[in-house]
């Protein structure tokens, strides 16, 4: 399989809200999948992990869950974003997209006084 | 800020909904796992493979649990419990450790408990008494001395006063009664009509005193305390209204008290039997004590005063009033002049007042008891540290033994924090582990401690220990403190870790900071050896009380005392039953002689005789009174040194004979051989009796000295008088056995039951339990200082053993390498030997210069003077604590000379 990323803290939540507003309610395998799907196989997440990030963002109210069936009939927690999901999302994207450029700048930098 | 608000909410409803969410949590891991197997087959894996997979990629279903736990949980609630269950499997694997610390925690615990709950009782208010503390007393004196009320101040007080309300005016006696064929005699109280109202005590059983029974012409009535009602009605319900006869008159009963209340007497440590109006005090005539209610006897003082604080009015107030009413008093009936001597009477009254609560067993009493009570307390808080000093002494070492474990716990990250809760978690459920059992040891010395306690002397004490409220906070704090003691100091002694030593060494040459305990178990020592001193100071007097010859042979003898004066018998009646008793008692089973007494001339609290003076126109002596019937000298085993013992020819209208002890004869004569000559005489008067006239005696005998007033003293003289001249009305029946006095005295009983029914013996019992010397001060004292200084004992060897164990274990490496490099195994036995001996040696020395301290400041309390040094005792202690300790070093020693030199090696 390669070598895979390492996640940064945080960004697993960011990646989960993301999958919500983008997919709807959702059960916990099923945001799995698209995350793996999404990033290109990049991320191959200790799937048990997803629920520890469900879990915080409950405790933050940002998603909810409701019980429902799956696709093969089990009972199972589908999670959706809350508004104040939806305003957290707005924010820490933001936030990361700053992060980024400033990394990417700085990395950028440093690889040309390398050369 | 909000979203941390949410997230703490969302945590403390987690912590109550936690096994719920586990629940959904799992359920969505299941639901997971059969979609991803799904997938997967529908992929073209096979579904067993396919399931495996699934179960990879999800990870175990415990870490993701244990993760979301982590994220929801206020964590250190689930920590500690954690941490306890930690706890408790660490020390489950070391069960000695466990049980040497809970035993050693438990039990000074329980003996903190239990000492307290006793000087408590004993120095507490009398129980079953509402609102204690706004009861005033008032005193007819304002100094240390506190005196009580003539029946005329108390009724002209009564009715002056206005910022108490139930005054209540009371005065102990010693009455006989009986009903239904049982004679009895104990403590009563008379008590004015508003004593119970005082003392809110409800009746269990019909109605107590009321102040319309207390009126002058009311009809004789009394109220029973629940063991009277028990053992002469048989706990009948229809007792009330039946009569029982008190000092041989009729009184009606009309309530049983409560089983909690004892009366007043000794504050309830000698429990009362029954309670009579002061009314009824002319028909009772209790001998003695000058009871009266002469309103004009202003000198006669008998009565104890209390009164309930109106509520709203201070004490000052109060005290004002009763100061200015004995300043209208002094104006209006001047008390008589003062007689001088040490019961006179001040020319004015000095009234006080005092809180009721702050008087300890009694009014002279308190002075003594209290500071006796703070010591024993203190001795005891002692034992405790010595228990703690252990347990941190063995977590210490622990602590040392586990450095290496704590230093990897600390590199992998654990925060000290964590570390320190983790030890004092360990510490906490020790000390409730110890707390849990110190307590039921508690209750049960408690339950036992509970019953009546017969002290010798015919008196039954009742301490009623409870574990209240007061005693639970101390043995609460007591284990807070072993906590602190134990659990935290240790615990950051042993995370101080410099890591990387600690690591590296793998722990062996952190050596464990033995100065420190080795000062602890020298001041354990030192502690339980200076409570032994003082036990066996007090031990010694024991022994010495009990190896000494009093003169009379006490352990022969059977003895009942008879009050037939208080029973209202006269002289004839009296001698009738005594003489059918002595005909009757001389054909007794194993008796040898019988005879008739005032009273031994030595003996506890009631067995002493009257006294009086011989040779008042010479150089007068004090003497014991001994009025008896002919056989008294062969009865007492008193030998005779010259002339004759008193016999048949002393009767009424003969001449009137004495025989002297020669202690008697040597002061008045200055030599013994008196016989024949005439000595004066008379009588000390009693309170409330008339002064004796001076009689002229001719002696016909010199019996032998014997010990007077207490066993141990011979600092009196002894008159041995004929009864039949010298009529007593409180008379002792002697027996002197050849067989069990103890059955000879049921039999004396028996037989006085036989021939008078109604005749109630105030006490009876072999001599020895009755009259036998040994003070049971000393011997409560010096049993108790005994059981401590011995308990101390034992748990500072155990813990000398513990600690070293610990230390030889943790030197294993550094023994073998002595051993290798040529020590041998005695050099190395003799090593650990002497580093175990070294603090002992030292809490010895100190103990034993605390002990000699402790023994010369209770010196003067004994009557043989001690030595303030006992050099038996410190030898024989000494050596005993030398051998214990060596025994408790030897274990451990042994062990670290077999220690393979080999092994010890090959790990370096």
């Amino acid at each position: 399989m390669g070598s895979k990323l390492d996640l940064l803290q945080g960004t697993l939540d960011l990646m989960v809200l993301r999958t919500l507003v983008a997919m709807g309610p959702q059960h916990g395998y099923g945001i799995a999948r698209r995350v793996e799907q999404v990033s290109g196989h990049e991320v191959l997440l200790n799937q048990g992990t997803i629920y520890a990030s469900l879990v915080r963002l409950q405790q933050r109210r940002w998603i909810k869950a409701e019980w429902g069936m799956s696709e093969n009939n089990r009972r199972a927690r589908f999670y959706s974003i809350t508004r104040l999901g939806e305003k957290a999302l707005d924010a820490r994207t933001a936030n990361w997209e700053r992060v980024t450029a400033v990394m990417t700048r700085v990395l950028r930098q440093k690889s040309e006084e390398d050369r | 800020m909000i979203s941390l608000l949410t997230r703490a909410l969302a945590r403390l409803t987690a912590l109550f909904r936690g096994p719920q969410l586990d629940q959904a949590v799992r359920e969505d891991l299941l639901a997971h796992e059969e979609l991803l197997t799904d997938d997967l087959v529908a992929c073209g894996m096979d579904p067993a493979s396919a399931r495996r997979e699934a179960r990879l990629r999800l990870g175990t279903a415990a870490s993701a649990i244990d993760a979301h736990r982590a994220a929801r949980s206020l964590s250190w609630v689930d920590e500690t419990w954690r941490d306890i269950g930690l706890a408790l499997r660490r020390l489950r694997r070391s069960p000695g450790f466990t049980f040497f610390a809970v035993v050693s925690l438990g039990l000074g615990i329980g003996a903190t408990t239990v000492v307290h709950s006793v000087v408590r009782a004993t120095v507490a208010p009398p129980p079953g008494i509402r609102g204690v503390d706004a009861i005033l007393n008032v005193y007819n004196s304002s100094g240390a001395v506190r005196r009580s009320f003539s029946y005329g101040d108390f009724r002209d007080l009564e009715h002056r006063q206005t910022s108490l309300e139930h005054l209540a005016a009371w005065a102990s006696a010693r009455p006989s009664y009986a009903a239904n064929g049982v004679a009895e005699a104990a403590f009563g109280e008379f008590v004015s009509g508003h004593y119970f109202d005082l003392l809110g005590v409800p009746p269990s059983l019909g109605r107590m005193i009321q102040p319309a029974d207390d009126m002058p012409g009311a009809p004789p009535v009394a109220v029973l305390s629940h063991g009277v009602w028990q053992r002469l009605f048989g706990e009948v319900s229809d007792a009330v209204g039946q009569t029982i006869r008190v000092n041989g008159q009729s009184f009606t009963v009309i309530g049983v008290t409560p089983p909690g209340f004892l009366g007043l007497f000794n504050n309830g440590l000698m429990p009362s039997a029954l309670w009579l109006p002061l009314s009824t005090v002319s028909l009772a005539r209790p001998p003695g004590m000058g009871f009266t209610l002469d309103p004009n006897a202003r000198n006669r003082t008998w009565l104890r005063v209390k009164g309930r604080l109106r509520p709203g009015i201070s004490r000052e107030r109060a005290a004002a009033e009763v100061t200015a009413i004995a300043e209208q008093l002094d104006g209006e009936r001047p008390l008589a002049a003062p007689r001088g001597g040490i019961n006179s009477n001040a020319a004015s009254r000095r009234w006080s007042v005092a809180p009721a609560a702050d008087v300890a067993i009694n009014e002279t009493a308190g002075r003594v008891v209290r500071p006796l009570a703070t010591a024993v307390m203190v001795a005891v808080g002692l034992v405790l540290l010595v228990a703690c000093t252990n347990l941190a002494n063995l977590v210490l070492a622990r602590g040392a033994a586990r450095r290496q474990e704590l230093a990897v716990r600390l590199a992998l990250g654990a925060s000290r924090l964590s570390l320190v809760r983790g030890l004092i978690i360990e510490a906490s459920v020790v000390t409730v582990a110890g707390a849990a059992f110190g307590l039921a040891l508690a209750r049960a010395a408690l339950v036992m401690l509970g019953n009546d306690v017969d002290v010798g002397g015919g008196t039954v004490v009742r301490l009623e220990p409870r574990m209240d409220v007061a005693v639970l906070v101390g043995a609460i704090a007591a284990t807070m403190l072993a906590l602190v003691v134990a659990g935290i100091v240790p615990a950051l002694h042993a995370t101080r870790i410099d890591l990387r030593r600690a690591i590296a060494s793998e722990g062996t040459q952190v050596v464990p900071r033995w100065r420190m305990r080795r000062l602890l178990i020298a001041g354990q020592v030192s502690v339980s050896l200076l409570l032994l001193a003082i036990a066996s100071t007090y031990l010694n007097q024991v022994r010495l009380e009990a190896r000494r010859d009093p003169g009379i042979d006490l352990d022969r003898l059977a003895l009942a005392e008879v009050h037939f004066g208080a029973q209202q018998y006269d002289e004839l009646r009296a001698r009738l039953v005594i003489e059918a008793a002595l005909n009757s008692l001389t054909r007794g089973a194993g008796v040898e002689r019988a005879s008739v007494m005032s009273g031994l001339p030595l003996g506890a609290g009631s067995m002493i005789t009257p006294g009086g003076a011989v040779g008042l126109d010479r150089p007068s002596a004090p003497v014991e009174l001994v009025a008896a019937s002919p056989a008294v000298l062969a009865t007492l085993g008193v030998s005779l040194v010259g002339g004759r013992g008193l016999d048949a020819r002393d009767i009424q209208g003969a001449e009137p004979v004495v025989v002297l002890s020669e202690r008697a004869a040597n002061v008045v004569f200055g030599h013994p051989d008196v016989v024949g000559r005439q000595v004066l005489f008379k009588r000390n008067r009693w309170a409330g009796e008339e002064d004796h006239p001076v009689q002229s005696l001719t002696i016909v005998g010199i019996a032998a000295d014997t010990d007077t007033g207490m066993v141990g003293r011979r600092d009196r003289g002894v008159v041995y008088l004929p009864l039949a001249q010298h009529f007593e009305p409180r008379l002792l029946f002697a027996v002197r056995t050849a067989g069990d006095p103890g059955e000879t005295a049921e039999l004396l009983r028996r037989t006085l039951r036989s021939i008078d029914p109604e005749l109630a013996v105030a006490q009876f019992g072999t001599g020895e339990h009755l009259a036998g010397g040994v003070s049971m001060f000393a011997k409560v004292t010096g049993s108790l200082t005994g059981t401590l200084g011995t308990f101390a004992l034992l748990l500072a060897l155990a813990g000398l053993y513990g600690v070293l164990s610990h230390l030889v274990s943790r030197r294993t490496r550094e023994i073998g390498l002595r051993m290798a490099l040529g020590a041998s195994r005695g050099a190395v036995l003799r090593l650990i030997l002497r580093e175990g001996l070294a603090p002992v040696v030292l809490g010895i020395a100190v103990g034993a210069a605390l002990g000699a301290l402790g023994r010369t400041l209770l010196r003067p309390l004994f009557i043989p003077v001690l030595p303030a040094v006992d050099y038996g005792w410190l030898i024989g202690v000494g050596l005993g604590l030398v051998v214990a300790a060596l025994i408790a070093c030897y274990v451990p020693a042994r062990r670290a000379a077999s220690a393979d030199p080999w092994t010890a090696l090959r790990d370096l």
